[in-house]
């Protein structure tokens, strides 16, 4: 069996390791557009403050070597069929399974001078190398965008000892991932630090001459910087998969097996689009552990063994000036339905918030205190029926012991995590 | 692989194998020096409440690691024998694999900034925990012995 992969993110990696694991002898290609493409991507804002920041590789450099992997770097994947792709330097390779993991890219929104230098999004190595190049000559920075890659950026500019405004087009911080209490606990911490935080304004145009000097601002006011950053999400990179006829929704739309609409290409990672646990509905979860596990599972079904992949569900863990949040599921509820517990004390501080939906967890936020928030993160991925479990997680039992129960008798249809687990623990 | 098993009906909540374990995982080693610790040694292992039973917990090493998945610095990896364990000088401290543990074996190390979680005791010999367990509520090895010795218990 012959197998392609176009990309080499965490979705890539992570199906190139599986096939090679359960089929030793099957050739894997590997295609990237970046020519060093085993760092992660998570980490690259952790080096904004210096060179002191953490090793940004993910897999060593004889990666490829070890798991026999033919990688064919700085390449694009321009067009692909059942059977084959091709690259942008005319070549084509036949193969039998594609994996499409390419990823997403900044989304950058149309608005004048977005084109102007000193203007960044903010994914790649290359990214990041352009705006350390650009921070001896930055005073002020501009980040558009307050959700966790934002106030990520703007940290490490902070950090950097930048001067940082942050433009927020919602009323609040964090407001994809968390709720507004939350938001503004984060808020206080930013603006204790020297950061401007405008929020419930869009930016409307980039002015200046070559460089950004000033961002303009949807009410007329403006933020006079050196470096913009743009970190407001991710387009899914679906141009091939639509050309090829592949169904696409936001993201490229996926079978249980990770399988697109065409037979024997697969896609998985920020450019796959999910059922997520929490609402039930089909979306892009471009997160990092979502990736690593679709491309395990797209990989094992390429493989030749059935993996199904239920859920993804949406989660983030951030840590911002010593105060650590995760944050999953649905955490805001719009429409009725819904039961909310909250917890709120300012002076520790600590935040919890729990939502459910009739006898399932479907949403939580812990700042402040996050052990055992995994415990629960797995409820609501398995949509597990609480019964008097709820209780005791309301009453702020979370350790897992309080929930052995509700496994136990959920242990059908539950993935091997649980099972050996359960086992181990006297059966 | 060999694991640590917990034989629950065996547990009496006297937290001896917490003990050992932060002693274990000390700068010391040695209990009395290890509680003047700063910061204080931690624990990989916990015993918890089970609807009024005790049960003592640590790292499951499942096969489908969650907290692998969710590593997103790499530090959280398969050894040789497929365990997941942590390469403390690779970990950030982003705690997204704290996020994900169905078990909530992981602890935040929060004045470090890096994930603990059992490691075996480095796989050398029999881990602590089980050692110091008083009643034997603790056992390590084959997934067969267990069952066997389950069967005993029962």
């Amino acid at each position: 069996m012959n197998h392609v992969i176009v990309g080499c993110g965490a979705a890539g990696i992570a199906a190139a390791e599986t096939l090679r694991r359960i089929s030793p002898s099957d050739a894997i290609t590997i295609i990237s557009d970046e020519a060093e493409p085993l760092y992660s991507r998570c980490l690259i804002p952790y080096r904004l403050a210096g060179p002191s920041g953490p090793d940004l590789a993910y897999r060593d450099e004889r990666f490829f070597e070890r798991n026999g992997i033919a990688a064919l770097l700085g390449r694009r994947a321009v067009s692909l069929a059942r059977g084959s792709v091709r690259l942008d330097d005319g070549t084509s390779i036949g193969c039998d399974r594609i994996l499409i993991a390419t990823g997403g890219r900044p989304t950058l929104p149309a608005i004048p001078g977005i084109e102007k230098q000193g203007v960044a999004g903010f994914r790649t190595r290359a990214d990041l190398a352009r705006i350390l190049a650009l921070l001896p000559t930055t005073r002020r920075a501009a980040v558009l965008g307050g959700g966790c890659i934002g106030l990520q950026v703007a940290a490490g500019l902070m950090e950097a000892g930048v001067t940082t405004s942050i433009v927020i087009a919602s009323p609040s911080l964090l407001s994809q991932v968390a709720d507004e209490t939350a938001g503004s606990l984060y808020r206080s911490l930013f603006s204790d630090r020297g950061a401007r935080i405008i929020t419930g304004v869009e930016a409307t145009a980039i002015e200046g001459d070559d460089r950004a000097a000033r961002v303009r601002l949807g009410d007329g006011g403006e933020v006079d910087c050196d470096l913009v950053v743009v970190a407001k999400g991710v387009t899914p990179n679906t141009e091939c998969a639509r050309e090829a006829g592949i169904r696409c929704r936001r993201g490229i739309v996926v079978d249980g097996t990770m399988m697109t609409s065409l037979e024997g290409v697969y896609a998985a990672g920020d450019v796959a689009e999910t059922r997520d646990a929490a609402t039930g509905e089909r979306t892009v979860n471009a997160l990092w552990p979502c990736a690593s596990e679709q491309g395990r599972v797209a990989g094992s079904n390429m493989a030749g063994v059935p993996r199904d992949y239920d859920f993804s569900l949406r989660m983030n863990a951030v840590e911002f000036f010593g105060l650590p949040m995760i944050s999953v599921g649905v955490v805001s509820p719009r429409d009725g339905g819904y039961e909310v517990h909250a917890r709120h004390d300012p002076s520790r501080p600590f935040y919890r918030k729990l939502v459910f939906r009739e006898d399932r967890l479907v949403g939580l936020i812990m700042a402040g205190e996050i052990a055992h928030a995994g415990v629960l993160t797995a409820l609501i991925r398995k949509r597990l029926p609480l019964g008097p479990a709820k209780g005791e997680i309301i009453a702020g039992r979370i350790a897992f012991p309080s929930v052995l129960d509700v496994v136990r008798s959920n242990r059908e249809g539950l993935g091997g995590e649980y099972a050996d687990a359960l086992l181990a623990l006297g059966g | 692989m060999k694991r640590i098993y917990v034989a629950a009906a065996r547990c009496t909540a006297c937290r001896t194998c917490e003990i050992a374990c932060a002693v274990e995982h000390s700068l010391s080693r040695n209990l009395s020096l290890a509680i003047a610790e700063e910061p204080r040694p931690v624990a990989r292992v916990r015993v918890g409440n089970a609807g009024g039973r005790p049960l003592a917990l640590q790292c499951r090493f499942c096969e489908d690691s969650p907290c692998v998945d969710a590593c997103k610095s790499g530090a959280m990896h398969r050894d040789d024998a497929g365990a997941p364990q942590i390469d403390r000088e690779r970990c950030v401290g982003c705690w997204m694999c704290i996020m994900v543990c169905p078990f909530g074996a992981i602890e935040a190390d929060r004045s470090r900034k890096v994930a603990l979680k059992c490691d075996l005791c480095a796989a050398a010999g029999t881990p602590v925990c089980v050692e110091a367990c008083p009643t034997g509520a603790l056992l390590y090895g084959e997934r067969e012995e267990f069952v066997t010795a389950l069967e005993e218990i029962r």
